[in-house]
């Protein structure tokens, strides 16, 4: 006789946003294939995967514009199967590919969305003061929409999503075809709206500039996901190594041979005196090894570990295999 | 110099996150905001006050008469229409002096007038519609329109409302020269009045139709489809007003018979928009959501009007000889309108989202009567048999018991009449709903065409075979009527039509074949009925207490929670 999928009551310490064991299938192709996590209120969750690996997809259902094939998403406590109507109160979407109304401007195209979200008088104007100065597009609110650039119409897009002040936004792709400065302006927007307290998904192509916005990422591949929590945190659960790049004085070939035979040490690459290896340790290990080397007499000049970046996870993790 | 903006606050306009810190604007961003409130609330009072008014105005007409007043499509119609008007008025008051001073030359100026506002009426303004509401399927504008607080019926009467508009500027201009027919004399204000409404009429109810077919087509081919469907409808709908306009204005008077007709034009014209604009509304609809019951009620509804009117007029009209041929008429009617609807019905998937379960009644007895309209073939096949026998069998008897029929086998006639299309309604609607149990389990869409068509399949399927069978049993030379001939449902109406008092209906062949059909319906009747108690059986599902709280504080309506919240503050 209860609805299981809804908690009674939403604590502000709950997720804002759910994956309950979401799966969509279309025919034969699973697009989305058991996928589960959490993120909770004031986070930016990173989506990370390949063309195809069912990020969009994902984000649709979340979004509501796609019913999952099985299990559940909960956006602040409703369940986008159930109640879509109060899901979309609460999120704004900005999907990857997107088309505009002609003959309108980009205050007009605000404004009817600030309509279209029930927003009068003083609300409609302050929420479209502080959405054209946000996005920066206040200069140009008379322009054309056609007029515009891509950086432009994304900034709008972005401005139609969060016209309504949502607790959740959902980004596909926002910095695609975008300049550099645009995104890093749009980084910058995003990493804003996370400190007033919104949540937000986000997928996107360069990863190292959501490993910079991001608290979590979540590596999708094949439908499935292969990983989720802060980067350092995958690194830890698959037991990330460091590579240590080290310059000797003399005896490079030596100090390769002495290598050789440690432990935790493999992947040697030695030109001349300059030798990178792979570490599997920790920093006290680290520091260990390089007393080893000090006091086995080796002269070393430089001593330097790297940690893995996003891009090594996200290399390790997923094959590139698509279905 | 810096200035506080205060984010949207306010149930209408609050963001669901709650509190959002205010932006501090620079001087430069100032200068902008102060350009941002002249855009908001207008440059003159009269600015001022339309804007305040727009507000409370549908969003998709705001938006789109913005559109149209920078489009050039609008701008060119609107100038062509003005020059055609201007053309039309010169030439036919030059081609008509010297008689234009004493003769009443009125109505040929009139007939002129409506067949040139035909044109932007009922062809441009209905396929600007359709164009509307495909290109934002079609553009993917939609999908971040229904993001929005808009719901499906917001959006297609947005459109509706800009096709009014549009009706209203494009009449606007004509309306001066309409009022130079009536100072040349010769029409009546009556027929200017009927002329306009005629017009206006279909011109919306052609604009509806445009709006809700374009919600059906998912994709470019179906748009293209639809698309000529529309125009065609637009084609035979412009012959058909432009032929009903001359001979009105050329009639020179409207008697009363012809206003009844248009108030039952326009009472069919108003029903049959209302299910459309459901069902478009539906299509682009939540998939989640309950999108049956919301068809269903104008569907009864227009099944008990025709079953209404039809009874009325035959009562009204119909002499005791051929009362009984009218009610057939009547009863023919409610028969296409039900089995085409039933048709599409017995496509529906028999699973009702856990959304519609939370509103089920709580009682078995409750369930076993009030399930009717809910989502569903199981429960669409019972709102469908129990909707036309209900009402084909109460007009028949109320009919009868109004005015006596003399001759009761007349009367019997008709009784036997009804409940052969009774059986024929149960017959094919739950054959098409076994193969549709059969067939379409993994269909996920085009389920609802695929049933209309197998329906259509299996009654050209009878028609074929019966009269090959009878042709067969009569060496090829003759048809004539059988018993066997029942699955034949044209033939076997057309025998039965009670247009003839001393027909013979209840010959032999025509009591085996009724017997026969009854039979086979009884038994096709119950297996749908068997599988449809597990439609019954479903038992309702709380409503969580959050959504039901949220629902009730977007109801305006205060609950414990909010209260203890209130209280909170205070002592803080």
């Amino acid at each position: 006789m209860v609805d299981v999928s809804v908690a009674n009551y939403h604590q502000s310490t709950d997720p804002m946003i759910e994956m309950r064991r979401v799966h969509r299938f279309f025919g034969k192709t699973k697009a989305v294939n058991d996928i589960s996590f959490e993120v909770y209120r004031g986070q930016v969750f990173g989506f990370i995967g390949p063309n195809g690996a069912g990020k969009t997809t994902s984000m649709r259902i979340l979004s509501t514009l796609e019913l999952p094939s099985y299990g559940d998403a909960i956006v602040d406590g409703f369940s986008v199967i159930n109640d879509p109507d109060l899901v979309r109160r609460r999120l704004g979407f900005m999907p990857d590919g997107f088309s505009m109304y002609p003959n309108m401007n980009c205050v007009e195209y605000l404004d009817f969305f600030a309509r279209a979200y029930g927003l009068l008088g003083k609300d409609r104007m302050s929420a479209l003061r502080r959405t054209l100065s946000f996005t920066g597009l206040d200069k140009i609110a008379s322009k054309p929409i056609t007029g515009l650039s891509k950086g432009m119409r994304q900034r709008l897009c972005l401005g139609r999503a969060m016209i309504h002040s949502p607790a959740v936004l959902i980004l596909d792709e926002p910095a695609n075809g975008l300049d550099p400065r645009a995104r890093i302006e749009l980084r910058q927007m995003i990493q804003q709206l996370a400190v007033e307290g919104t949540t937000i998904l986000v997928s996107s192509h360069i990863l190292t500039e959501l490993a910079e916005m991001c608290d979590q990422v979540g590596i999708v591949e094949r439908g499935q996901l292969l990983a989720t929590g802060s980067v350092a945190e995958i690194q830890r659960r698959l037991q990330g190594s460091t590579w240590v790049q080290l310059v000797a004085i003399r005896q490079g070939e030596q100090l390769e041979a002495w290598l050789t035979v440690k432990p935790k040490v493999s992947q040697i690459a030695r030109t001349e005196n300059k030798l990178s290896f792979q570490f599997d340790g920790g920093s006290e290990e680290q520091a260990e090894l390089l007393k080893a080397i000090v006091n086995a007499d080796f002269l070393i000049s430089e001593f330097a570990a790297r940690q893995e970046t996003l891009e090594d996870v996200f290399m390790k993790i997923t094959t590139g295999a698509v279905q | 110099m810096s200035s506080l903006v205060h984010p949207a606050s306010g149930p209408e306009g609050q963001g669901p996150s709650g509190s959002v810190p205010p932006v501090i604007l620079t001087s430069d961003q100032t200068e902008h905001a102060a350009t941002i409130r002249q855009f908001v609330e207008g440059d003159t009072p009269w600015d001022r006050r339309l804007m305040k008014g727009s507000q409370w105005v549908n969003p998709i007409l705001v938006k789109e008469t913005r559109q149209a007043l920078k489009s050039k499509q609008f701008s060119f119609t609107l100038i062509l229409l003005t020059i055609v008007v201007l053309a039309w008025s010169i030439l036919a008051i030059v081609s008509m002096i010297p008689s234009i001073y004493y003769a009443s030359n009125g109505a040929p100026l009139l007939i002129g007038y409506a067949m040139i506002l035909i044109v932007p009426a009922l062809i441009i303004i209905p396929q600007a519609s359709f164009r509307s509401m495909a290109s934002e399927l079609e553009d993917g504008t939609f999908e971040t329109l229904s993001l929005s607080l808009l719901s499906p019926r917001h959006i297609i009467l947005g459109k509706l409302s800009v096709a009014a508009l549009q009706l209203m500027i494009y009449v606007s201009v004509i309306a001066p020269c309409i009022a130079l027919t009536y100072l040349l004399r010769g029409v009546t204000l009556d027929v200017i009045a009927m002329s306009l409404l005629i017009l206006i009429s279909c011109s919306l109810t052609l604009s509806t139709l445009a709006i809700s077919i374009a919600s059906f087509s998912k994709n470019r081919v179906q748009q293209v489809f639809f698309s000529i469907l529309v125009l065609g409808a637009q084609v035979i709908a412009s012959i058909a007003v432009g032929g009903t306009l001359s001979a009105t204005v050329a009639f020179g008077t409207v008697p009363w018979e012809g206003w009844i007709s248009f108030g039952v034009f326009l009472l069919a014209a108003i029903l049959y928009c209302w299910l459309f604009l459901r069902c478009g509304g539906c299509s682009i609809g939540v998939v989640s959501e309950n999108r049956s019951t919301p068809i269903r009620v104008p569907l009864l509804t227009i099944g008990l009007v025709i079953s209404m009117l039809g009874g009325l007029l035959a009562i009204r009209n119909g002499d005791r000889n051929t009362m009984s041929a009218m009610i057939a008429v009547v009863l023919n009617l409610m028969f296409v309108h039900w089995g085409v609807a039933g048709s599409i019905m017995m496509g529906e998937q028999g699973i009702i989202p856990a959304r519609a379960r939370r509103s089920l009644p709580n009682s078995l007895l409750a369930r076993l009567f009030l399930t009717w309209l809910n989502p569903g073939a199981g429960p669409g096949y019972l709102f469908i048999l129990l909707s036309f026998a209900g009402s084909a069998i109460t007009l028949v008897l109320s009919c009868q018991l109004l005015i006596p029929i003399t001759n009761t086998d007349v009367g019997l006639h008709t009784l036997a009449y009804a409940i052969t299309l009774v059986g024929y309604l149960a017959l094919y609607l739950g054959i098409v709903r076994l193969i549709c149990l059969a067939t379409l389990r993994r269909l996920q869409t085009g389920r609802l065409v695929t049933a209309l068509t197998i329906c259509l399949v299996l009654v050209i399927a009878a028609v074929v075979l019966t009269c090959s069978i009878n042709l067969a049993a009569n060496n090829y030379q003759r048809l004539t009527y059988d018993w066997y001939c029942f699955p034949n449902l044209f033939w076997t109406l057309a025998e039965l039509f009670p247009d003839n008092i001393s027909q013979t209906w209840n010959s032999a062949e025509f009591l085996s074949s009724i017997i026969a059909l009854l039979f086979c319906a009884s038994v096709v009747a119950f297996i749908n009925i068997v599988l449809t108690a597990k439609d019954v059986v479903i038992l309702r599902i709380e409503t969580p207490k959050r959504v039901e709280m949220e629902r009730q504080r977007l109801r305006g309506i205060r609950t414990q929670d909010d209260e203890e919240l209130d209280e909170g503050d205070v002592l803080n």
